[in-house]
């Protein structure tokens, strides 16, 4: 009985090993996918004709600080 | 007898083909980081403008320095923007800083980095950078003594203070105020480096056939990997810190010694010995894997007809990771380990999921991350690979001379 559990258990748990590794494949796609979004190196299609230039949302950037103080110059 | 003939011509003809596609697998890398390297370097004019959003117009010094005027007739000086670069975790970090004319620092703007995306959120969303706001040029801008770093981003906190501290000396010496002697940076030598070479020669010597009480070493190993070098300074060895060294963008040794023992000490001792002690003995998400299957009773399992199909698989990632990253030159854009996720509770709900699936796979499948979806073990592969080529070619030379 014991052995024929055994068996068992070897003859399905190639099955379960490629479910778990196809399941952490997508997962891996789509989190790959979601950073190059992000990033702006990968554009998902909007209905333009061209597709936007890669690294566009690299350059957006991030503003930081307060408003900077007024200094003039010159005559007043 | 026939049957067993096949099969011994079949290992070298397999050999043949790992060979065939390492190489190919190589060209494929080079050819992206060329195209990489080609490509248009970004527009950094947005993050000036943001840097001090009440400009009328910025009047270019130099390609990397502006003055930034607050009206038509340039009559009321706002400041001047310089662009700062540090090397931050993923890569080189561009920052437009905005400087008053005494020399305070008035704000700035991520013009461009090389960070993971959650990574970089924490220190924005902190208030690390406001911290660094009115700090006049001639500040050090030292991490842990006139700075506080955010924990768990030390380096990317760094990085973001050494841009302003430059930007603002850029700025500094064009209008002319005193300069500041530059600082030579302080090696930083501390608890995880002193860890890491500790797990380095317990790891060399722990594996040597001869050593007594190997399983307890190996679990005091992990142990300590898993609770140092993962929860306390979460400082695991990902794909993107290969992908960062590929590029080129090496750090400074003085601050990231702690990397640089990593990977020196992964190499030699892979050269001297053909092993990898940082994945047996002390990876902390192997250790935390290994934890997992202590509780769970967990096995080695065999993957059957499909051994073949899911290592191709896991080299398939590994190099489509590397490839990718090449191509956009962002070493941390496609790195999809789970670590920071586990050991700092960071990261996307799609890295969380993975977690839980990882984890409780690992109740019952030794380590399943680490032998069907860790990028480095592919890497490992082929350094054993091409070591074990480059001896057979030597010693076949030297039969031949």
């Amino acid at each position: 009985m014991a052995e024929k559990k055994t068996k068992r258990m070897k003859d399905i748990m190639p099955n379960v090993i490629l479910v778990f590794v196809l399941l952490s494949t997508v997962l891996i796609l789509i989190d790959i996918s979601g950073n190059l979004i992000n990033d702006g190196l990968l554009q998902i299609d909007s209905g333009a004709d061209e597709a936007e230039p890669i690294n566009t949302k690299q350059v957006e950037s991030t503003p930081i600080g307060p408003t900077p103080t007024l200094a003039p110059i010159g005559d007043a | 007898m026939a049957e067993h003939a096949k099969k011994s011509s079949q290992v070298p003809k397999r050999q043949r083909i790992e060979r065939i596609l390492g190489g190919i697998a190589v060209i494929t890398i080079v050819v992206a980081w060329v195209f990489g390297a080609m490509r248009a370097k970004a527009d950094l004019m947005p993050a000036i403008r943001q840097a001090v959003p009440e400009t009328d117009h910025f009047e270019e010094l130099s390609g990397e320095l502006y003055r930034a005027w607050g009206d038509p007739a340039e009559d009321v000086l706002l400041g001047y923007v310089a662009l700062g670069e540090a090397n931050g975790y993923g890569g080189p970090m561009i920052l437009a800083v905005a400087v008053s004319p005494g020399g305070e620092i008035l704000g700035a703007a991520v013009a461009s980095h090389k960070e993971t995306p959650s990574w970089m959120s924490r220190v924005l969303e902190s208030n690390f950078v406001e911290s660094l706001i009115d700090k006049p040029y001639s500040d050090p801008f030292d991490l842990g003594n006139d700075i506080d770093g955010i924990t768990g981003a030390t380096y990317t906190s760094r990085a973001i203070a050494e841009a302003m501290m430059q930007g603002s000396r850029v700025v500094a010496a064009y209008i002319g105020l005193p300069t500041v002697e530059q600082v030579k940076p302080k090696i930083v030598f501390g608890v995880p480096e002193i860890v890491l070479l500790g797990l380095f020669a317990v790891g060399y010597f722990g594996h040597k056939p001869n050593i007594k009480y190997k399983k307890q070493l190996r679990w005091v190993s992990l142990i300590t990997g898993l609770v140092v070098l993962g929860f306390i300074y979460n400082n695991p060895l990902t794909i993107a810190y290969i992908n960062k060294l590929l590029l080129g963008f090496w750090p400074q040794w003085q601050t990231n010694l702690y990397w640089y023992i990593l990977i020196g000490g992964i190499l030699f001792v892979f050269t001297v010995d053909n092993k990898n002690p940082y994945c047996v003995w002390f990876c902390p998400f192997g250790a935390a894997q290994e934890c997992m299957g202590a509780l769970g009773g967990a096995k080695v399992r065999a993957s059957g007809k499909y051994r073949y199909f899911l290592k191709w698989l896991q080299r398939g990632l590994a190099w489509g990771a590397i490839l990718i990253a090449l191509l956009y030159r962002n070493p941390s854009v496609t790195s999809f380990e789970i670590f920071g996720t586990l050991f700092e509770l960071i990261g996307s709900n799609v890295q969380f999921i993975l977690l839980g699936l990882v984890l409780v796979a690992s109740l019952f499948i030794r380590r399943p991350w680490c032998t069907y979806l860790c990028p480095l073990q592919p890497v490992d592969e082929f350094i054993r690979m091409t070591r074990k080529w480059v001896i057979g070619l030597w010693l076949k030379r030297k039969q031949n001379a």
